[in-house]
């Protein structure tokens, strides 16, 4: 029997430890970092322990869970629906985010989307909180709906006139940048205005905070449009700041040959 | 006192010996640790064949004398299984502490995200193990010959990196060199071809010789994934001036999904003169491998080559170690030949040389999120992409190393990744698994003695439009998927505040970049579905 206490103390007190830890980080950070880990059904888990402190953050989150906690169904989708609504309600941040992620169920999430109805939650955010982070990016959103799938306007031309009208309400400077970047593409898609598109991407560059593939993207592009519009200074300067940057990219190449036309061309005149 | 042993008793006497041996193998031999002390981590990954198994070994024993308080151990996992094995060991946290991992393999999209950690701090910062090199000092993600390019493409979230690369790998033509000798003799004036006229001339010396001499020998080793590969590349570097004009974004290269939509936008399709000149080519170049290579394997491209009975084989450098080592004769490793303005046969629709290798990097490794030894982790990936573990990865496997600074030896240097050719990619013979298919199943329309491009064009051009709408459904799903998880991080790292606003501003702009590409593939498909 004297073998008990001699065992059991430095078996019991790691685990009593362990334990204590593990509650410790029960926190509702605790529970987002599980989810920006894409861990929902740790984050449910995590949820049941937590001190029910922050109850509508705490709502939120349980709302966000059930839209990414696998089996996912239209059900589980429609009662996460509910919950964002009703924390909606309120107009604080909470409030922002829940509307804003009851759009993007209609959008994204739900196996039939309905983007009128997306549509709708974005514009009423934009409305109610204009300056919310939340609704900054539902305007993004709203915009991307607008050039491609929502209906309404008639031609390509329409749809890009509709969503230039919401430029000027996005007035956060990065998102203020992808939704010119947005614009651009849209215009190359459509072929609707590809000079224009040049523009909107220089005006997206002059905003600035891309990295890495997103921003040699956008500077081959700005090159590459500017080449075509033999407007050679311009893309001899992008061209330059994209090899800066991106040695090892496989376009390196056919930049270099492009630079050689430009030169022959600066030679002959 | 006497003890009464009834059966609930023995059965908490058994509970309790039970709890106290798990919590005592738990606590002495769990998580990794050794009885000495040491820590022990693992390396799993899929490349079984000849050299990358030797490659690490020589690596970690190198570790070993380096950091004697650490044990690799390499786990070698077949590809057919690797699948499987990954998901189960990952779910059960039972994975490797370092993993290899490759955004191509089906069915795992959502692997990285859940299971694997990202290293971006630690790649802006310079590797250790770099002291005293040239690379002493460079940020470690600068290290690579491409700066983890295919790392940041594929990455599960924009601006993060989770993972280093091992190698190089490019695709080129491994010749018999004593067979080349055969058949071109003396011939002072014999060059290696690097044009396609060139290698129609060898190939016509190779017949004439199999002819001669009554030995049976082509100049291409046949088989069906061989062959895809030399198509595929012989058709994106014919078809480079209709890549250019298809380039609507101005990005100077096409995904997949840009070839999907343009051919439904009707941009391209098989009745262009360019793109029939280019289908005559694949005629010219399937005719120079054995009759029937349609249904061969891999494996008997590589034995008829080791028989003597073919000149090349068209395959990747990753087959460098296997052929060089089981050869009995000298193995040369050449560039594709490739078609110039002055080719009788596609000349006139030239539009200038075409990448046939970059300098990409691959075999990624990843580090587990699980794993109870991550520093000792992080220290070998340090170690394993230093120039020094580079140099000897490179030397005991055959395979390139991804590491700058590390010297290619002489018989390996033709299959070194060279930036000397535009690069646009390719999807002139599958965008996806249906169009595959498709161009596939009909090959035999186009090759052999009663194949023609007119009926492989007539027959191609029916089932094509379905194929490649059904690969844009299925590429437009894969995007959906992939972006709704996105929507969870997103929410949850705006929720935790100041130390999480980066990432989550760049999950912001790359979930809305993706999301365009999205509507642009349901514009498309909106526009096209009366089409049949």
């Amino acid at each position: 029997m004297a073998v008990v206490p001699r065992v059991f103390p430095p078996l019991i007190i790691p685990l009593l430890l362990l334990v204590t830890l593990a509650r410790a980080d029960e926190t509702p950070d605790a529970v987002w970092r599980l989810l920006a880990a894409n861990l929902p059904g740790e984050a449910g888990v995590a949820l049941k322990s937590t001190p029910p402190t922050e109850p509508r953050a705490r709502a939120l989150a349980e709302a966000v869970v059930l839209t990414a906690r696998q089996p996912l169904t239209d059900e589980r989708l429609l009662e996460a629906e509910r919950r964002f609504e009703a924390l909606a309600e309120v107009p604080d941040e909470v409030g922002a985010a829940a509307l804003y992620l009851t759009g993007r169920l209609h959008q994204l999430h739900f196996s039939t989307p309905d983007y009128t109805e997306a549509a709708r939650y974005y514009r009423r955010l934009a409305e109610r909180q204009p300056a919310s982070p939340w609704a900054q990016l539902g305007l993004v959103k709203l915009a991307l709906l607008t050039l491609h799938v929502l209906p309404g306007p008639a031609t390509p031309a329409d749809r890009i006139a509709a969503a230039e009208v919401l430029l000027p309400r996005v007035t956060v400077p990065p998102l203020r940048r992808d939704l010119l970047i947005v614009l651009g593409r849209a215009r190359l898609f459509h072929e609707v205005g590809m000079e224009q598109a040049r523009f909107d991407l220089l005006a997206a560059d002059a905003i600035g905070g891309l990295t890495g593939l997103a921003e040699a993207d956008v500077l081959l592009q700005i090159g590459e449009l500017s080449f075509r519009a033999g407007d050679d200074g311009r893309a001899e300067e992008y061209f330059r700041r994209f090899l800066k940057g991106n040695d090892a990219d496989p376009r390196v190449y056919t930049v270099e040959q492009r630079l050689k036309v430009i030169a022959a061309r600066k030679g002959g005149r | 006192m006497k003890l009464k042993f009834t059966r609930g008793r023995i059965a908490l006497v058994f509970l309790l010996l039970a709890y106290a041996g798990s919590a005592w193998w738990l606590l002495t031999r769990g998580g990794g640790m050794l009885d000495d002390g040491r820590t022990r981590i693992s390396i799993a990954h899929w490349q079984i064949e000849y050299g990358p198994p030797d490659g690490l070994a020589a690596v970690i024993k190198r570790y070993h004398e380096l950091r004697p308080d650490i044990e690799v151990e390499q786990v070698l996992v077949p590809g057919r299984i690797y699948r499987q094995w990954l998901r189960t060991n990952l779910v059960g946290g039972t994975g490797a502490d370092i993993i290899e991992y490759g955004s191509f393999l089906p069915g795992m999209r959502d692997v990285p995200a859940r299971y694997f950690e990202p290293i971006t701090g630690l790649m802006n910062e310079p590797n250790p193990y770099n002291r005293g090199t040239p690379l002493e000092g460079v940020p470690w993600r600068n290290t690579f010959h491409d700066g983890l390019f295919n790392e940041q493409l594929y990455t599960p979230e924009i601006g993060q990196l989770y993972s280093v690369t091992l190698c190089q790998v490019t695709m080129r033509l491994f010749c018999n060199e004593r067979l080349l000798r055969e058949i071109v003799g003396d011939d002072p004036s014999f060059r290696m071809p690097t044009t396609l006229e060139e290698f129609r001339r060898l190939a016509a010396k190779t017949q004439e010789f199999s002819q001669r001499t009554g030995r049976t020998v082509y100049t291409l080793a046949g088989a069906k994934l061989n062959a895809e590969w030399l198509l595929e590349f012989m058709l994106s570097a014919t078809l480079m001036n209709v890549s250019m004009e298809l380039d609507r974004d101005a990005q100077l290269a096409l995904y997949l999904r840009d070839f999907q939509m343009a051919y439904l936008r009707g941009r391209w399709n098989y009745h262009r003169p360019d793109v029939q000149a280019a289908l005559g080519v694949i005629r010219e170049l399937t005719a120079m491998m054995r009759p029937g290579f349609i249904q061969l394997e891999r494996d008997d491209a590589v034995r008829e080559f080791m028989n003597g009975h073919a000149l090349f084989v068209a395959t990747g450098t990753w087959d460098a170690s296997s052929l060089i080592r089981l050869a009995d004769f000298p193995v040369g490793i050449h560039r594709f030949p490739q078609p110039d303005a002055a080719d009788p046969l596609v000349g006139s629709f030239h539009a200038g040389r075409a990448a046939d290798g970059s300098k990409l990097t691959g075999m990624a490794f990843y580090l587990n999120k699980q794993s109870p030894h991550k520093a000792a982790a992080i220290d070998f990936l340090r170690y394993l992409t230093s120039v020094e573990a580079g140099q000897l990865f490179m030397e005991h496997s055959g395979w390139i190393s991804s590491i700058r600074e590390t010297k290619v030896p002489p018989p390996l240097a033709p299959a070194k990744g060279v930036l000397d050719g535009l690069s646009y990619g390719g999807g002139y013979m599958k965008t996806g698994a249906e169009s595959a298919r498709v161009f596939t199943q009909n090959l035999y329309r186009l090759v052999g003695p009663q194949g023609g491009v007119e009926q492989f064009v007539e027959t191609i051009e029916r089932e094509m439009p379905g194929a490649q709408r059904a690969d844009l459904q299925l590429e437009v799903r894969n995007l959906v998927e992939a972006l709704r998880p996105q929507d969870t991080g997103l929410v949850a790292r705006r929720m935790l505040g100041a130390t999480d606003q980066e990432r989550a501003e760049l999950l912001v702009t790359s979930q809305t970049l993706a999301e365009s590409q999205l509507y642009e593939g349901l514009v498309v498909l909106g526009e096209t579905a009366s089409q049949p």
